[in-house]
């Protein structure tokens, strides 16, 4: 289970919208981005520290977390190694979402797919992630992380673009590919399959 | 709601109703109120579909009245497709005016003498049973059009379809919501089919004329209503979670954790999870409906307002908003990854009057059986449509994921008590698994809700990491489920009292500022108790033992991606859930 890892070429995207149509770009969370961190080190060190999530935040909202499709009780002993797959939600609905949340009463229910305490860490090292953020957390940090860029296989970008959605056409007002101004169709006519975008998107 | 409903469908000379006193069941309200008629009143052995076997209505005990959330509606008897008791439950306007109508339970009974189809009409004035022939076979919404036509458009129905005029084991009773449609079930075990096989297609419902019921210390109950709504509101899963993503906010999570049933339960995870998540569907229906169409209540006094509103590419409304369970059964678990495919199966589960569930695990065992191939949208659309249609092929699937496999030789048949298996997968969390075996509805995810900790002590005096632990905590949701089940309230009020202490008690202040008693949590406890210990006798009574309350055999031998973990709870276990 690696992330992949980005080739030598990759497109630069830069999409201006009007921040009521972010929310579109949100769902490419749902899938995972990913991200250029430092690894080898705690999960709530990376999520905190490096990718710049408050503490509060991270505390108190982020109820549910996954690490590598492992339930995560105590984010500050889990360990993030390189290619790992990071996914952050708030508190669910229903007996099993609760069981799901972090150090919750329930988590004794689905002990079988925690993460467990003491992981191995194979060094630090510069590495890459895949950060899925769902729900209430996509919404309220999804837009920050579009901000600073995130990274795409060419997949991804394609299957937004391929969504018939005129409104969003409507609402990006700038679009500029590898330093170039095009538009909206031009974007959708790229051949994306294969390639890797590291895609910023601004209000 | 001081009185009792009761419809001896074949009464000497053609159905008779006549309205009793509460007597004995004084006291009670939903869950409560079935499962204590159905114990005591039918015979545990008897065929399910028989004169012998009755239908309870029951609202809530805080339903019809200003209590936000309580308009929760339990349909009970015994289970055509599971043979144990049963109570189904619903949200939807009947439990609101049912109770305004002041009426704590209607009780079917009898079934008609010849195939002669009824209809059943309450208001204000008093009851009426009348045939009309004119109404068979007729879709949920083709029949609820008709009864707005004739008593007007503020009724509420309670209906089968033609899965229920058929008599199949995955037939639902239909209650319909705010803008009186079709679209809330009393999906699982069969209750639809009951209530066909008495000759009832459909009872009108109208309490124009009729007033809020009033509690019995006003103040003390505004006072708790009011906070019991503001902890409501201010909980991140009840408050936020739920109102903007409905119930399917979870498919994404439950797929991270590896536990989504996929392709009939052969792993844990769906590739295609991303399209049909709880976000997708949320934007999906605000794009087509405008913002806000992925936020609606099924019922008035709901703040929650878990559901939504389902429309076409060209605005046309399709469906609700397909629940989490819905989303599953007929998207991962049949490799089905089109919202609007799953849309339009759960168009036709509400018109047809099947529980979402069962049709969802039946398709994905056809499937595993090779009538279609996994993920083949067309064919999952066909073979529903058989089943509303009564061929023969869709009278085997429309009795549920058991007997299909059996028609159809195939082993993996994920079902307890012959009710096929919901969301989770019982391998990936094994607490779960527990409930799915021991409860006595058979596999059920709702069985067993969470409540405050410090009320029931949900974390028990044993490690819950252990078997035994989890074995306690089924124990502790299942009674403070039943309990819940009893006062008509959402079963999503739970999220906030786990968390928020003053919530609970806010539930607590309501339930006596409402009834003038003095309630403790205690005293919630031992009715959740007692309405297990009446469920478990019935089922002994019919013939059930120990070697019911089990998963089938493969998951305890088939390890599921990604995990590769299998169901590990030892039987001895299982057997002490109901134990106290």
């Amino acid at each position: 289970m690696e992330a992949d890892k980005p080739s030598m070429r990759e497109n630069s995207l830069q999409i201006s919208v009007e921040s009521k149509k972010i929310s579109r770009f949100l769902s490419l969370f749902t899938a995972g981005v990913s991200l250029p961190v430092q690894t080898g080190t705690t999960l709530k060190e990376l999520i905190c520290n490096q990718l710049g999530v408050s503490e509060n935040y991270f505390e108190n909202r982020v109820q549910t977390i996954f690490l590598n499709f492992k339930a995560v009780d105590q984010p500050e002993k889990a360990v993030v190694n390189d290619g790992a797959f990071v996914t952050l939600s708030a508190a669910m609905p229903g007996l099993v979402g609760a069981t799901m949340r972090k150090g919750g009463t329930l988590a004794g229910f689905r002990s079988g797919i925690s993460c467990a305490e003491g992981e191995e860490c194979l060094g630090a090292a510069r590495g890459r992630i895949t950060l899925k953020l769902l729900n209430m957390v996509a919404r309220e940090l999804g837009p920050t992380f579009l901000e600073q860029g995130v990274h795409l296989v060419g997949d991804q970008l394609a299957a937004l673009l391929d969504r018939p959605d005129n409104e969003l056409r409507i609402a990006c007002r700038e679009i500029i590919l590898d330093g170039k101004s095009v538009s909206w169709e031009q974007l959708c006519a790229e051949r994306w399959s294969g390639r890797n975008v590291l895609l910023k998107v601004m209000v | 709601m001081d009185k009792i409903l009761r419809i001896d469908m074949g009464a000497q000379g053609g159905p008779a109703a006549n309205v009793e006193e509460l007597g004995a069941y004084a006291g009670l309200g939903g869950r409560g109120m079935t499962s204590t008629v159905v114990a005591k009143e039918v015979p545990p052995t008897c065929h399910p579909l028989s004169a012998d076997n009755k239908l309870v209505i029951a609202p809530g005990l805080l339903s019809g009245s200003a209590a936000s959330m309580s308009g929760r509606i339990s349909v009970g008897c015994k289970s055509p497709l599971t043979g144990g008791i049963k109570e189904s439950n619903s949200g939807g306007q009947a439990a609101q005016v049912l109770a305004r109508l002041g009426y704590a339970a209607i009780i079917l009974e009898g079934k008609a003498a010849d195939d002669t189809l009824y209809k059943v009409s309450v208001n204000k004035d008093g009851v009426s049973v009348t045939a009309d022939n004119s109404l068979k076979m007729l879709g949920n919404y083709d029949l609820v059009d008709k009864m707005k036509a004739e008593f007007g458009e503020k009724v509420c129905c309670i209906s089968v379809g033609p899965a229920g005029e058929m008599k199949m084991g995955a037939a639902s009773v239909a209650i319909t919501d705010m803008e009186v449609r079709p679209t809330r079930h009393c999906g699982r075990g069969g209750t639809g089919a009951v209530m066909g096989s008495k000759g009832l297609k459909v009872i009108v419902l109208d309490d124009e004329g009729m007033s809020m019921r009033k509690p019995a210390d006003p103040d003390k109950f505004k006072a708790a209503n009011k906070a019991f709504v503001g902890g409501l509101r201010k909980h991140p899963v009840t408050g936020e979670g739920l109102p903007a993503f409905g119930t399917n906010v979870l498919t994404g999570v439950i797929n991270e954790a590896g536990g989504l049933p996929t392709h009939n339960f052969q792993s844990g995870q769906f590739e295609g999870a991303a399209k049909v998540s709880g976000e997708a569907l949320a934007e999906l229906e605000n794009t087509r409906g405008g913002e806000g169409a992925a936020t609606h209540g099924c019922h008035r006094g709901c703040v929650i307002r878990c559901s939504g509103t389902f429309r076409d590419e060209n605005g046309h409304f399709v469906t609700k908003q397909p629940e989490y369970e819905t989303v599953w059964a007929h998207g991962p678990n049949c490799g089905i990854d089109d919202l609007d495919v799953i849309a339009q199966l759960d168009r036709m589960d509400d018109d047809f009057g099947l529980d979402t569930i069962e049709m969802g695990a039946t398709i994905g065992v056809a499937m595993e059986a090779g009538l279609v191939e996994f993920g083949d949208s067309q064919g999952a659309l066909n073979l529903l449509k058989e089943v509303g249609q009564g061929t023969p092929l869709g009278r085997v699937l429309g009795n549920g994921a058991g007997v299909t496999g059996k028609v159809f030789g195939v082993e993996r048949v994920p079902v307890v008590k012959n009710q096929a298996m919901p969301a989770y997968d019982p391998r990936a969390v094994q607490g779960i698994g527990v409930t799915y075996a021991t409860s006595t509805m058979g596999a059920d995810h709702t069985a067993g809700y969470a409540v405050a900790t410090n009320i029931l002590g949900v974390g028990g005096s044993v490690d819950p990491l252990k078997p035994e632990g989890q074995v306690e905590l089924s124990r502790n949701l299942q009674i403070a489920t039943a309990a819940i089940d009893a006062t008509g309230m959402c079963l999503f009020i739970a999220f906030a009292i786990l968390d928020q202490e003053d919530t609970f008690q806010a539930l607590i202040d309501i339930i006596n500022g409402f009834s003038g008693a003095s309630l403790t949590a205690d005293d919630v406890t031992a009715l959740g108790k007692t309405i297990l210990e009446t469920e478990r006798d019935f089922n002994a009574r019919a013939g059930f033992t120990s070697k019911d309350d089990r998963l089938p055999d493969y998951f305890k031998q088939e390890a599921l991606p990604p995990h590769n973990v299998t169901f590990g709870v030892e039987d001895k276990d299982l057997d002490e859930v109901m134990s106290w």
